[in-house]
């Protein structure tokens, strides 16, 4: 489906999902604390939209930071394709 | 032909996946009347559909109404009204009341309107009772409902959102 | 969180609670806030006139000029003004800007006339209103304010009602629940109409 590579193993997307939480909880208590100092809403909305877009730069795109555990799959068992090689040639 | 609609699943899946979806749209259901329930209202949440109330509530406001049945109405008071004979749900405010008998004669005018509602209601009717009032208005929110005014204006666009939340919900089941 | 659309969904699955959390949170402080606001009302009457219209009515003085106009422009699709009917002038001095906080969109400030006859036990009849926006312009003053809508009654008599004036303002949240205030109280009594 994707034309881009878009996917990032699995200690990187553990990464996003907390980086995501903390950067919007961060940001959001921001934005109501100085919102609430300065008796502005309008301040309280810039800081949340800054936060928001922050969060989708940081967690969206794969930036090779979350790479850096990449699976280690097993090697390629050759004893069980040629098993299969050889059922294959039976059935026929 | 149901199971095509189901592919690869068993009759018990298939069940159990109507079973779902019914269970989703009778909850919801069941809120919307347990809320007009807990408040008195026959409609507890509006959208604001006209600018008549401006700069307090724009088009696409969201509103909560309440009717409390001892509490009596006083000048001021948000109300959201229809008139005898026409659908359409009025937010406007009490201008006038008069209590003669113990019914009430409520005059209501919209904050951006020049002249009272006297204008809108029936002919010769110059005041509105009671019981023409669906709720008083107890608190907002700001915009959310603006989806549903472009529902309504563009309905192309609603049934294409149905169609595609329809089929995002048969691709939703995840593999055992 | 293996694809762009599906920490995109995340993203915004997330939102969803955030930003409501932020919307109560901020519907909350409003009542504490309103706690410390300190308003300041003073309402002055200046003059009541009262006059009683009939089809043969002709305005013989500016004032009621001015009430035969505020008639025929709030009711334009009625016959001609039968009845009682009043007109106030009054003086406004009242200091809003305390109840203005974060969370105040408007102050929607109106001026009620509130009076009972033996047959008619509760009337009310706002008489003058006016929207702030903004905290600077929350100071009103005014000498000799003419009222906006007529003062009638359901039975077309005023004769003798002994009323109330009273400011009150209507606070519209940027979220959150609506709430009414007032303040100041004047005995107005209506009286025949003042020579002009």
């Amino acid at each position: 489906m994707a034309l881009i590579q878009d996917d990032i193993d699995f200690k990187g997307q553990e990464l996003t999902e907390k980086l995501m939480q903390l950067i919007l909880i961060v940001f959001a208590v921001i934005s109501f604390v100085v919102g609430f100092i300065m008796q502005s809403v309008r301040i309280s909305c810039y800081i949340m939209l800054a936060g928001m877009i922050i969060t989708a730069l940081v967690i969206l795109p794969p930036w090779p930071f979350y790479n850096k555990n990449p699976i280690k799959f097993l090697p390629v068992q050759k004893k069980e394709v040629e098993e299969k090689k050889e059922k294959e040639k039976k059935a026929n | 032909m149901l199971s095509s609609l189901f592919p690869g699943k068993s009759h018990r899946e298939i069940a159990h996946q109507i079973l779902n979806i019914f269970m989703i749209v009778t909850s919801a259901f069941m809120s919307w009347k347990a809320l007009s329930v807990i408040t008195n209202s026959e409609s507890p949440i509006v959208v604001v559909l006209s600018e008549s109330m401006e700069p307090a509530f724009h088009r696409g406001d969201l509103l909560f109404l309440t009717l409390p049945k001892q509490e009596p109405f006083v000048v001021g008071d948000i109300v959201v009204y229809k008139i005898k004979g026409q659908d359409i749900p009025i937010v406007h405010r009490v201008l006038k009341i008069h209590k003669e008998n113990g019914e009430d004669f409520i005059l209501t005018k919209g904050d951006n309107n020049s002249v009272d509602d006297r204008a809108l209601y029936n002919k010769d009717q110059l005041w509105i009772k009671k019981s023409d009032i669906i709720g008083k208005v107890k608190g907002f929110l700001p915009y959310i409902g603006y989806v549903t005014i472009v529902m309504s204006d563009y309905p192309k666009l609603k049934y294409a959102v149905l169609a595609l939340l329809i089929i995002l919900m048969f691709f939703e089941k995840e593999e055992n | 969180m293996y694809s762009f659309y599906n920490r995109g969904s995340t993203l915004l699955n997330f939102l969803c609670t955030v930003l409501p959390a932020l919307l109560i949170c901020l519907a909350l402080t409003s009542p504490i806030l309103l706690k410390k606001s300190n308003p300041e009302v003073n309402i002055n009457i200046e003059n009541v006139y009262m006059k009683k219209f009939s089809s043969a009515f002709k305005p013989v003085n500016e004032k009621e000029a001015i009430m035969f106009t505020k008639y025929i422009y709030h009711y334009p699709y009625r016959n001609a003004p039968r009845g009682d009917m009043a007109l106030m002038d009054f003086d406004l001095d009242a200091d809003l800007t305390s109840v203005f906080n974060w969370n105040v969109k408007e102050l929607f400030v109106y001026l009620v006339y509130e009076f009972q006859k033996p047959k008619q036990e509760f009337n009310q009849v706002v008489i003058w209103d006016y929207i702030i926006t903004d905290k600077k312009d929350a100071h009103i003053k005014g000498k000799n304010i003419e009222s906006k809508y007529l003062v009638t009654a359901l039975d077309n008599k005023l004769k003798g009602v002994q009323g109330n004036l009273t400011l009150y303002w209507d606070i519209i949240p940027n979220t959150g629940l609506l709430i009414q205030k007032s303040k100041g109280n004047v005995v107005v009594p209506i009286t025949k109409i003042e020579s002009y």
